[in-house]
Protein backbone atom coordinates (compact mmCIF):
# COMPACT_ATOMS: atom_id res chain seq x y z
CA UNK A 1 0.00 0.00 0.00
CA UNK A 2 3.00 2.66 0.62
CA UNK A 3 4.44 1.88 -2.84
CA UNK A 4 0.88 2.54 -4.47
CA UNK A 5 1.04 5.70 -2.28
CA UNK A 6 4.30 6.70 -3.28
CA UNK A 7 3.96 5.83 -7.03
CA UNK A 8 0.14 8.38 -6.72
CA UNK A 9 2.15 11.11 -5.35
CA UNK A 10 5.10 10.78 -7.59
CA UNK A 11 2.54 10.66 -10.61
CA UNK A 12 0.69 13.83 -9.33
CA UNK A 13 3.79 15.80 -8.78
CA UNK A 14 4.98 14.45 -12.00
CA UNK A 15 2.43 15.90 -14.15
CA UNK A 16 1.65 19.34 -11.63
CA UNK A 17 5.28 19.92 -11.96
CA UNK A 18 5.35 19.70 -15.37
CA UNK A 19 2.27 21.65 -16.33
CA UNK A 20 3.49 24.09 -13.78
CA UNK A 21 7.50 24.29 -15.10
CA UNK A 22 5.78 24.56 -18.74
CA UNK A 23 4.05 27.32 -17.98
CA UNK A 24 7.26 29.27 -16.33
CA UNK A 25 9.63 28.44 -18.60
CA UNK A 26 7.01 29.76 -21.76
CA UNK A 27 7.83 33.43 -20.01
CA UNK A 28 11.15 32.70 -18.13
CA UNK A 29 13.42 30.66 -20.73
CA UNK A 30 14.97 32.55 -24.27
CA UNK A 31 13.20 29.32 -26.28
CA UNK A 32 9.98 29.42 -24.11
CA UNK A 33 11.23 26.03 -22.97
CA UNK A 34 13.37 23.62 -21.25
CA UNK A 35 13.45 19.80 -23.73
CA UNK A 36 11.47 17.61 -22.97
CA UNK A 37 9.63 20.41 -20.65
CA UNK A 38 7.15 22.24 -23.03
CA UNK A 39 4.13 24.85 -22.66
CA UNK A 40 2.75 23.02 -25.61
CA UNK A 41 1.49 26.56 -27.01
CA UNK A 42 1.73 25.43 -30.95
CA UNK A 43 -0.39 27.62 -32.57
CA UNK A 44 -1.30 29.52 -30.10
CA UNK A 45 -2.50 33.17 -31.58
CA UNK A 46 -4.11 33.30 -35.18
CA UNK A 47 -1.75 35.27 -36.97
CA UNK A 48 -3.90 38.29 -37.96
CA UNK A 49 -1.25 39.88 -39.69
CA UNK A 50 2.53 38.50 -39.04
CA UNK A 51 5.36 40.12 -38.58
CA UNK A 52 8.34 37.54 -39.09
CA UNK A 53 11.50 37.52 -39.91
CA UNK A 54 12.78 35.45 -43.29
CA UNK A 55 16.21 35.05 -45.43
CA UNK A 56 16.22 35.71 -49.11
CA UNK A 57 19.23 34.76 -50.65
CA UNK A 58 20.98 36.97 -53.08
CA UNK A 59 23.40 34.77 -54.93
CA UNK A 60 24.11 31.01 -55.27
CA UNK A 61 27.28 28.96 -55.95
CA UNK A 62 29.13 32.64 -56.15
CA UNK A 63 26.54 33.13 -59.15
CA UNK A 64 23.94 35.93 -58.20
CA UNK A 65 20.71 35.60 -58.90
CA UNK A 66 18.22 37.26 -60.45
CA UNK A 67 15.92 38.12 -57.80
CA UNK A 68 16.06 37.52 -54.35
CA UNK A 69 14.75 34.30 -53.23
CA UNK A 70 12.90 33.52 -50.07
CA UNK A 71 14.41 30.85 -47.92
CA UNK A 72 11.32 28.82 -48.49
CA UNK A 73 11.08 28.67 -51.98
CA UNK A 74 14.59 27.28 -52.72
CA UNK A 75 14.18 23.76 -52.30
CA UNK A 76 16.65 21.49 -53.95
CA UNK A 77 19.09 24.40 -53.77
CA UNK A 78 19.86 24.42 -50.48
CA UNK A 79 18.93 21.85 -46.87
CA UNK A 80 16.77 24.91 -45.50
CA UNK A 81 14.49 25.51 -48.31
CA UNK A 82 11.01 24.11 -46.28
CA UNK A 83 12.29 22.87 -43.38
CA UNK A 84 10.19 24.35 -40.53
CA UNK A 85 13.55 24.19 -37.93
CA UNK A 86 14.92 26.50 -40.23
CA UNK A 87 12.32 28.65 -40.18
CA UNK A 88 12.46 29.08 -36.56
CA UNK A 89 16.40 29.59 -36.08
CA UNK A 90 16.05 32.59 -38.75
CA UNK A 91 12.96 33.59 -36.03
CA UNK A 92 15.86 34.15 -33.20
CA UNK A 93 18.33 35.41 -35.18
CA UNK A 94 16.05 38.18 -36.37
CA UNK A 95 15.48 38.30 -32.46
CA UNK A 96 19.30 38.57 -32.03
CA UNK A 97 19.36 40.95 -34.23
CA UNK A 98 16.73 43.15 -33.12
CA UNK A 99 18.28 43.16 -29.65
CA UNK A 100 21.47 44.30 -30.79
CA UNK A 101 23.09 40.75 -29.26
CA UNK A 102 25.85 40.15 -31.97
CA UNK A 103 27.66 37.35 -30.01
CA UNK A 104 24.24 35.31 -29.86
CA UNK A 105 23.65 36.74 -33.51
CA UNK A 106 26.96 34.84 -34.72
CA UNK A 107 26.71 31.75 -32.63
CA UNK A 108 22.64 31.43 -34.53
CA UNK A 109 24.24 32.78 -38.05
CA UNK A 110 27.00 29.86 -37.46
CA UNK A 111 24.04 27.44 -36.98
CA UNK A 112 21.98 28.47 -39.68
CA UNK A 113 25.16 28.65 -42.33
CA UNK A 114 26.47 25.31 -41.77
CA UNK A 115 23.30 23.24 -41.07
CA UNK A 116 20.74 24.55 -43.04
CA UNK A 117 22.67 26.71 -46.51
CA UNK A 118 25.72 24.13 -46.39
CA UNK A 119 29.05 23.89 -48.35
CA UNK A 120 27.09 22.84 -51.69
CA UNK A 121 25.97 26.22 -52.22
CA UNK A 122 29.01 28.21 -51.16
CA UNK A 123 30.02 30.69 -51.28
CA UNK A 124 26.71 32.19 -51.35
CA UNK A 125 24.80 35.80 -49.81
CA UNK A 126 21.79 36.14 -48.04
CA UNK A 127 20.14 38.31 -46.05
CA UNK A 128 17.66 38.91 -43.13
CA UNK A 129 14.74 40.71 -43.87
CA UNK A 130 11.19 41.25 -41.76
CA UNK A 131 7.84 40.74 -43.69
CA UNK A 132 4.62 42.28 -42.47
CA UNK A 133 1.82 40.41 -44.04
CA UNK A 134 -1.80 39.10 -44.00
CA UNK A 135 -1.39 34.93 -44.84
CA UNK A 136 -4.41 34.75 -46.36
CA UNK A 137 -3.73 37.81 -48.54
CA UNK A 138 -0.21 37.04 -49.15
CA UNK A 139 -1.23 32.86 -49.95
CA UNK A 140 -3.44 34.11 -52.74
CA UNK A 141 -0.33 35.60 -53.95
CA UNK A 142 -1.00 39.28 -53.35
CA UNK A 143 2.40 40.00 -51.86
CA UNK A 144 3.48 41.25 -48.02
CA UNK A 145 2.01 44.52 -46.91
CA UNK A 146 5.80 45.60 -46.06
CA UNK A 147 9.01 44.68 -45.61
CA UNK A 148 12.24 45.46 -44.06
CA UNK A 149 16.13 44.60 -45.10
CA UNK A 150 17.86 44.68 -41.74
CA UNK A 151 21.03 42.78 -42.50
CA UNK A 152 23.41 41.45 -45.64
CA UNK A 153 25.59 38.05 -45.10
CA UNK A 154 28.09 36.13 -46.94
CA UNK A 155 28.81 32.47 -46.18
CA UNK A 156 32.11 30.93 -47.67
CA UNK A 157 31.54 27.70 -46.87
CA UNK A 158 33.66 25.48 -44.11
CA UNK A 159 34.86 27.52 -41.39
CA UNK A 160 33.46 30.77 -42.55
CA UNK B 1 -3.46 11.25 -0.14
CA UNK B 2 -6.83 12.51 0.94
CA UNK B 3 -6.59 15.18 -1.79
CA UNK B 4 -5.21 13.47 -4.10
CA UNK B 5 -8.37 11.13 -3.79
CA UNK B 6 -10.12 14.14 -3.63
CA UNK B 7 -9.08 16.07 -7.21
CA UNK B 8 -9.66 12.59 -8.74
CA UNK B 9 -12.94 12.04 -7.52
CA UNK B 10 -13.63 15.68 -8.78
CA UNK B 11 -12.23 14.78 -12.10
CA UNK B 12 -13.44 11.24 -12.42
CA UNK B 13 -17.56 10.38 -13.73
CA UNK B 14 -19.74 9.34 -10.45
CA UNK B 15 -20.52 6.28 -12.39
CA UNK B 16 -18.30 2.88 -11.07
CA UNK B 17 -17.63 0.27 -13.01
CA UNK B 18 -19.99 -3.52 -12.57
CA UNK B 19 -17.32 -5.57 -12.77
CA UNK B 20 -16.07 -6.97 -9.98
CA UNK B 21 -12.94 -5.39 -9.02
CA UNK B 22 -10.01 -7.77 -8.57
CA UNK B 23 -10.88 -9.73 -11.91
CA UNK B 24 -11.19 -6.30 -13.64
CA UNK B 25 -7.72 -5.62 -12.24
CA UNK B 26 -6.01 -8.99 -13.60
CA UNK B 27 -7.78 -7.70 -17.39
CA UNK B 28 -6.49 -4.28 -16.91
CA UNK B 29 -2.89 -5.80 -16.53
CA UNK B 30 -3.21 -8.36 -18.85
CA UNK B 31 -3.59 -6.01 -21.24
CA UNK B 32 -1.22 -3.33 -20.23
CA UNK B 33 1.49 -5.87 -20.08
CA UNK B 34 0.89 -6.59 -23.62
CA UNK B 35 0.54 -3.18 -24.46
CA UNK B 36 4.13 -2.41 -23.05
CA UNK B 37 5.40 -4.86 -25.17
CA UNK B 38 4.15 -3.35 -28.30
CA UNK B 39 5.07 0.30 -27.08
CA UNK B 40 9.15 -1.27 -27.39
CA UNK B 41 7.99 -2.65 -30.07
CA UNK B 42 7.15 -0.06 -31.73
CA UNK B 43 10.12 1.95 -30.59
CA UNK B 44 12.17 -0.11 -31.83
CA UNK B 45 10.35 0.32 -35.00
CA UNK B 46 10.78 3.72 -34.86
CA UNK B 47 14.69 3.32 -33.61
CA UNK B 48 15.03 1.62 -36.96
CA UNK B 49 14.01 4.36 -38.90
CA UNK B 50 16.24 7.15 -36.97
CA UNK B 51 19.47 4.72 -37.92
CA UNK B 52 19.63 6.97 -41.33
CA UNK B 53 20.03 10.06 -39.69
CA UNK B 54 23.09 8.92 -37.98
CA UNK B 55 25.63 9.37 -40.55
CA UNK B 56 24.59 12.61 -41.24
CA UNK B 57 24.57 13.34 -37.68
CA UNK B 58 28.11 12.07 -37.04
CA UNK B 59 29.24 14.98 -39.96
CA UNK B 60 27.32 17.94 -38.14
CA UNK B 61 30.05 20.62 -37.48
CA UNK B 62 28.29 23.14 -35.14
CA UNK B 63 25.31 22.40 -32.56
CA UNK B 64 23.23 24.74 -30.19
CA UNK B 65 23.04 21.73 -28.10
CA UNK B 66 20.25 21.06 -25.58
CA UNK B 67 21.03 20.24 -22.23
CA UNK B 68 20.82 16.79 -22.10
CA UNK B 69 23.37 16.96 -25.28
CA UNK B 70 25.48 19.76 -23.82
CA UNK B 71 28.52 17.35 -23.52
CA UNK B 72 28.60 15.99 -27.22
CA UNK B 73 31.02 18.76 -28.11
CA UNK B 74 32.86 18.84 -25.69
CA UNK B 75 33.85 15.00 -26.52
CA UNK B 76 33.49 15.63 -30.50
CA UNK B 77 30.47 15.39 -31.86
CA UNK B 78 31.45 12.29 -34.42
CA UNK B 79 32.33 10.57 -31.28
CA UNK B 80 29.19 11.89 -29.15
CA UNK B 81 26.68 10.59 -31.59
CA UNK B 82 28.19 7.51 -31.96
CA UNK B 83 27.53 7.13 -27.81
CA UNK B 84 24.46 8.28 -28.00
CA UNK B 85 23.39 6.53 -31.50
CA UNK B 86 24.65 2.91 -29.46
CA UNK B 87 22.61 3.30 -26.49
CA UNK B 88 19.29 4.37 -28.30
CA UNK B 89 19.78 1.29 -30.07
CA UNK B 90 20.89 -0.95 -27.09
CA UNK B 91 18.44 0.27 -25.34
CA UNK B 92 15.67 -0.09 -27.69
CA UNK B 93 16.75 -3.88 -28.38
CA UNK B 94 16.70 -4.79 -24.84
CA UNK B 95 13.68 -2.52 -23.93
CA UNK B 96 11.59 -4.63 -26.80
CA UNK B 97 13.30 -8.11 -25.92
CA UNK B 98 12.63 -7.71 -21.89
CA UNK B 99 9.87 -4.94 -21.44
CA UNK B 100 9.80 -6.26 -17.78
CA UNK B 101 13.40 -5.67 -16.81
CA UNK B 102 13.70 -2.07 -15.25
CA UNK B 103 17.05 -1.69 -16.66
CA UNK B 104 16.36 -2.08 -19.94
CA UNK B 105 13.59 0.34 -19.81
CA UNK B 106 15.71 2.71 -18.41
CA UNK B 107 18.08 2.33 -20.76
CA UNK B 108 15.40 2.72 -23.72
CA UNK B 109 13.92 6.15 -21.85
CA UNK B 110 17.92 7.76 -21.98
CA UNK B 111 18.28 6.53 -25.16
CA UNK B 112 15.19 8.34 -26.26
CA UNK B 113 16.06 11.47 -24.15
CA UNK B 114 19.56 11.93 -25.82
CA UNK B 115 18.53 11.14 -29.50
CA UNK B 116 15.67 13.17 -29.42
CA UNK B 117 18.10 16.19 -27.82
CA UNK B 118 20.50 15.91 -30.22
CA UNK B 119 18.14 15.99 -33.15
CA UNK B 120 16.32 19.54 -31.57
CA UNK B 121 19.55 21.18 -30.82
CA UNK B 122 19.96 22.56 -34.52
CA UNK B 123 18.00 25.57 -33.69
CA UNK B 124 14.60 24.46 -33.08
CA UNK B 125 12.87 21.90 -30.65
CA UNK B 126 10.87 19.75 -32.17
CA UNK B 127 7.48 18.31 -30.45
CA UNK B 128 6.41 15.25 -32.24
CA UNK B 129 8.84 12.35 -30.37
CA UNK B 130 7.88 14.24 -27.14
CA UNK B 131 5.45 12.12 -26.15
CA UNK B 132 7.48 8.73 -26.43
CA UNK B 133 10.42 10.81 -24.55
CA UNK B 134 7.88 11.35 -21.49
CA UNK B 135 6.03 7.96 -21.99
CA UNK B 136 9.38 6.46 -21.74
CA UNK B 137 10.66 7.36 -18.87
CA UNK B 138 7.29 7.12 -16.70
CA UNK B 139 7.48 3.43 -18.03
CA UNK B 140 10.67 2.61 -16.34
CA UNK B 141 8.18 2.88 -12.99
CA UNK B 142 6.21 0.08 -14.22
CA UNK B 143 7.41 -2.81 -12.02
CA UNK B 144 10.46 -5.13 -12.57
CA UNK B 145 8.28 -8.47 -13.36
CA UNK B 146 7.58 -10.60 -16.04
CA UNK B 147 3.79 -11.90 -17.19
CA UNK B 148 4.62 -14.72 -14.23
CA UNK B 149 5.02 -12.41 -11.27
CA UNK B 150 2.25 -10.38 -12.61
CA UNK B 151 0.22 -13.03 -12.36
CA UNK B 152 0.77 -13.98 -9.02
CA UNK B 153 1.08 -11.14 -7.70
CA UNK B 154 -1.85 -8.45 -7.03
CA UNK B 155 0.44 -5.38 -5.81
CA UNK B 156 2.54 -5.86 -8.68
CA UNK B 157 -0.75 -6.06 -11.37
CA UNK B 158 -1.75 -2.62 -9.62
CA UNK B 159 2.00 -1.41 -10.01
CA UNK B 160 1.98 -2.01 -13.55
CA UNK B 161 -1.47 -0.23 -14.35
CA UNK B 162 -0.33 2.98 -12.03
CA UNK B 163 2.86 3.39 -14.36
CA UNK B 164 0.78 2.61 -17.65
CA UNK B 165 -2.42 5.24 -16.45
CA UNK B 166 0.38 7.68 -15.39
CA UNK B 167 1.86 7.47 -19.12
CA UNK B 168 -1.35 8.12 -20.49
CA UNK B 169 -2.33 11.26 -17.96
CA UNK B 170 0.88 12.68 -19.20
CA UNK B 171 -0.41 12.51 -23.11
CA UNK B 172 -3.54 13.57 -22.28
CA UNK B 173 -2.14 16.67 -20.28
CA UNK B 174 -0.18 17.77 -22.95
CA UNK B 175 -3.28 18.16 -25.07
CA UNK B 176 -5.16 19.91 -22.15
CA UNK B 177 -1.85 22.19 -21.50
CA UNK B 178 -2.18 23.03 -25.43
CA UNK B 179 -5.70 23.73 -25.53
CA UNK B 180 -6.12 25.86 -22.26
CA UNK B 181 -3.15 28.04 -23.50
CA UNK B 182 -5.21 28.13 -26.60
CA UNK B 183 -8.45 28.95 -24.96
CA UNK B 184 -6.96 31.41 -23.08
CA UNK B 185 -5.10 33.34 -26.58
CA UNK B 186 -8.95 33.33 -27.68
CA UNK B 187 -9.77 35.45 -24.67
CA UNK B 188 -6.73 37.69 -25.59
CA UNK B 189 -7.02 38.31 -28.68
CA UNK B 190 -11.09 38.80 -28.78
CA UNK B 191 -10.19 41.37 -26.03
CA UNK B 192 -7.79 42.99 -28.24
CA UNK B 193 -10.41 42.59 -31.28
CA UNK B 194 -8.63 40.30 -33.31
CA UNK B 195 -9.74 37.44 -34.88
CA UNK B 196 -9.43 34.78 -32.34
CA UNK B 197 -9.73 30.30 -32.23
CA UNK B 198 -13.54 30.79 -32.20
CA UNK B 199 -13.63 33.01 -35.02
CA UNK B 200 -14.58 31.38 -38.32
CA UNK B 201 -11.43 32.52 -40.88
CA UNK B 202 -9.36 30.86 -37.25
CA UNK B 203 -8.40 27.87 -39.33
CA UNK B 204 -7.71 29.31 -42.32
CA UNK B 205 -5.24 31.67 -40.91
CA UNK B 206 -3.57 28.94 -39.25
CA UNK B 207 -3.24 26.73 -42.60
CA UNK B 208 -2.20 30.01 -44.83
CA UNK B 209 0.43 31.16 -42.14
CA UNK B 210 1.93 27.69 -42.04
CA UNK B 211 2.23 27.01 -45.52
CA UNK B 212 3.83 30.07 -46.40
CA UNK B 213 6.61 29.28 -43.79
CA UNK B 214 7.43 25.82 -45.02
CA UNK B 215 6.21 26.21 -48.99
CA UNK B 216 4.94 23.42 -47.97
CA UNK B 217 1.33 22.19 -49.79
CA UNK B 218 -1.26 20.31 -48.52
CA UNK B 219 -4.65 18.04 -49.97
CA UNK B 220 -7.37 20.09 -47.73
CA UNK B 221 -5.20 23.49 -46.98
CA UNK B 222 -6.20 25.07 -50.11
CA UNK B 223 -10.06 24.19 -49.44
CA UNK B 224 -10.47 25.62 -46.00
CA UNK B 225 -8.47 28.72 -46.95
CA UNK B 226 -11.26 29.56 -49.72
CA UNK B 227 -14.30 27.83 -47.45
CA UNK B 228 -12.85 28.96 -44.33
CA UNK B 229 -16.48 29.14 -42.42
CA UNK B 230 -16.11 25.05 -43.18
CA UNK B 231 -12.96 25.13 -40.67
CA UNK B 232 -14.83 26.67 -37.34
CA UNK B 233 -16.29 23.23 -36.51
CA UNK B 234 -13.38 21.07 -36.35
CA UNK B 235 -10.99 23.99 -34.57
CA UNK B 236 -13.87 24.44 -31.56
CA UNK B 237 -14.29 20.82 -31.61
CA UNK B 238 -10.21 20.49 -31.54
CA UNK B 239 -10.64 22.83 -29.25
CA UNK B 240 -12.95 21.14 -26.56
CA UNK B 241 -10.90 17.76 -27.37
CA UNK B 242 -7.53 19.18 -25.89
CA UNK B 243 -9.07 21.73 -23.02
CA UNK B 244 -10.78 18.01 -21.40
CA UNK B 245 -8.24 15.68 -22.22
CA UNK B 246 -6.90 15.08 -18.65
CA UNK B 247 -10.25 15.04 -17.72
CA UNK B 248 -10.68 11.97 -19.59
CA UNK B 249 -7.56 10.34 -18.46
CA UNK B 250 -9.93 9.85 -15.28
CA UNK B 251 -12.36 8.83 -17.26
CA UNK B 252 -11.64 4.93 -18.50
CA UNK B 253 -14.70 4.98 -20.64
CA UNK B 254 -13.41 7.73 -23.09
CA UNK B 255 -10.09 6.82 -23.42
CA UNK B 256 -10.61 5.06 -26.82
CA UNK B 257 -12.78 7.51 -27.92
CA UNK B 258 -10.52 10.49 -26.84
CA UNK B 259 -7.48 8.06 -28.35
CA UNK B 260 -9.50 8.37 -31.70
CA UNK B 261 -10.59 11.50 -32.04
CA UNK B 262 -7.29 13.17 -31.18
CA UNK B 263 -5.79 10.68 -33.85
CA UNK B 264 -8.28 11.98 -36.10
CA UNK B 265 -6.89 15.80 -35.48
CA UNK B 266 -3.07 14.85 -36.29
CA UNK B 267 -4.37 13.33 -39.68
CA UNK B 268 -6.63 16.95 -40.22
CA UNK B 269 -3.48 18.45 -39.12
CA UNK B 270 -1.66 16.96 -41.78
CA UNK B 271 -4.21 17.31 -44.62
CA UNK B 272 -4.45 21.16 -44.13
CA UNK B 273 -1.03 22.08 -43.01
CA UNK B 274 1.29 19.50 -43.49
CA UNK B 275 2.41 19.50 -40.38
CA UNK B 276 3.29 15.41 -39.38
CA UNK B 277 3.12 14.19 -35.90
CA UNK B 278 3.28 10.38 -36.92
CA UNK B 279 4.89 9.11 -33.84
CA UNK B 280 2.54 10.94 -31.67
CA UNK B 281 -0.24 9.25 -33.87
CA UNK B 282 1.57 5.47 -33.58
CA UNK B 283 1.86 6.45 -29.49
CA UNK B 284 -2.11 7.74 -29.02
CA UNK B 285 -2.72 4.45 -30.58
CA UNK B 286 -0.59 1.56 -28.18
CA UNK B 287 -1.28 3.67 -24.91
CA UNK B 288 -5.07 5.85 -25.63
CA UNK B 289 -6.43 3.96 -28.71
CA UNK B 290 -6.19 0.60 -26.96
CA UNK B 291 -6.43 1.59 -23.28
CA UNK B 292 -6.78 -1.35 -21.15
CA UNK B 293 -8.78 0.52 -18.87
CA UNK B 294 -12.03 0.25 -20.95
CA UNK B 295 -14.99 -0.41 -19.01
CA UNK B 296 -16.40 -2.29 -22.38
CA UNK B 297 -20.04 0.19 -21.60
CA UNK B 298 -22.51 1.27 -24.86
CA UNK B 299 -22.47 4.26 -26.26
CA UNK B 300 -25.02 6.01 -24.33
CA UNK B 301 -23.56 5.54 -20.93
CA UNK B 302 -20.32 6.57 -21.95
CA UNK B 303 -21.88 9.76 -23.33
CA UNK B 304 -23.06 10.35 -20.16
CA UNK B 305 -19.16 10.86 -19.04
CA UNK B 306 -18.17 13.48 -21.72
CA UNK B 307 -16.76 16.21 -20.41
CA UNK B 308 -18.94 19.44 -19.55
CA UNK B 309 -21.39 17.93 -21.83
CA UNK B 310 -22.63 14.86 -20.31
CA UNK B 311 -25.81 15.93 -19.33
CA UNK B 312 -26.76 17.07 -22.40
CA UNK B 313 -25.39 14.67 -24.54
CA UNK B 314 -26.51 11.90 -22.38
CA UNK B 315 -30.12 13.30 -23.02
CA UNK B 316 -29.63 13.69 -26.40
CA UNK B 317 -28.66 10.03 -26.99
CA UNK B 318 -30.85 8.30 -24.56
CA UNK B 319 -34.19 10.18 -24.55
CA UNK B 320 -33.72 10.53 -28.22
CA UNK B 321 -33.96 7.10 -29.52
CA UNK B 322 -35.96 6.15 -26.66
CA UNK B 323 -38.42 8.89 -28.19
CA UNK B 324 -38.36 7.33 -31.29
CA UNK B 325 -38.45 3.70 -30.00
CA UNK B 326 -42.16 4.70 -28.00
CA UNK B 327 -43.75 6.67 -30.90
CA UNK B 328 -42.54 3.18 -33.39
CA UNK B 329 -44.35 1.23 -30.59
CA UNK B 330 -47.23 3.93 -30.70
CA UNK B 331 -48.09 3.62 -34.32
CA UNK B 332 -47.48 -0.12 -34.22
CA UNK B 333 -50.24 -0.32 -31.69
CA UNK B 334 -52.45 1.93 -32.89
CA UNK B 335 -52.72 -0.17 -36.02
CA UNK B 336 -52.59 -3.23 -34.35
CA UNK B 337 -49.18 -4.15 -35.99
CA UNK B 338 -47.57 -5.15 -33.23
CA UNK B 339 -49.92 -8.17 -32.08
CA UNK B 340 -49.15 -10.38 -35.40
Amino acid sequence: MRSYRRHACFVAAFLAGYALLGGVFRFTRPGGEVFPVSSWTLFLYVPNRVSEYDVELLSLAGERLPEPLALHRARGRVPGAGDISAAQLVQRMGRAHEAGDEARLAELRRLFERRWLGDASAPLEYRLVRHHYSPIERWRGRGVAGSERLRSFRFDGGES
Amino acid sequence: MRGLRRIRRLLAAGVPGREEPLRAQRRAARSAALLVRVFYAANLYLVFRHLRLWGGLREREVLDPLWPVAWVPKVGIPEGVDALMTLLLAGAFAAALLPGWRPARIAAGLGLLGFHALESSFGKINHASHGWVLASLLLIAAPDAGLRELERSRLLRQRLLNAFWSAQAMLLLVYSMSGIWKALAVVTQMWRGEVHGLAPTALALHIAHRLLQTGDESLLGPFFIEHPALGWAPFAATLYLQVVAIQVAFRPSLHRSWGAALIAFHFMVYLTMAVSFHPQVLLMGILVLASPFDPGWGWRRRAADLPLLGAVASRLVGEAPRQAQQAVEGALGSHRLGDR
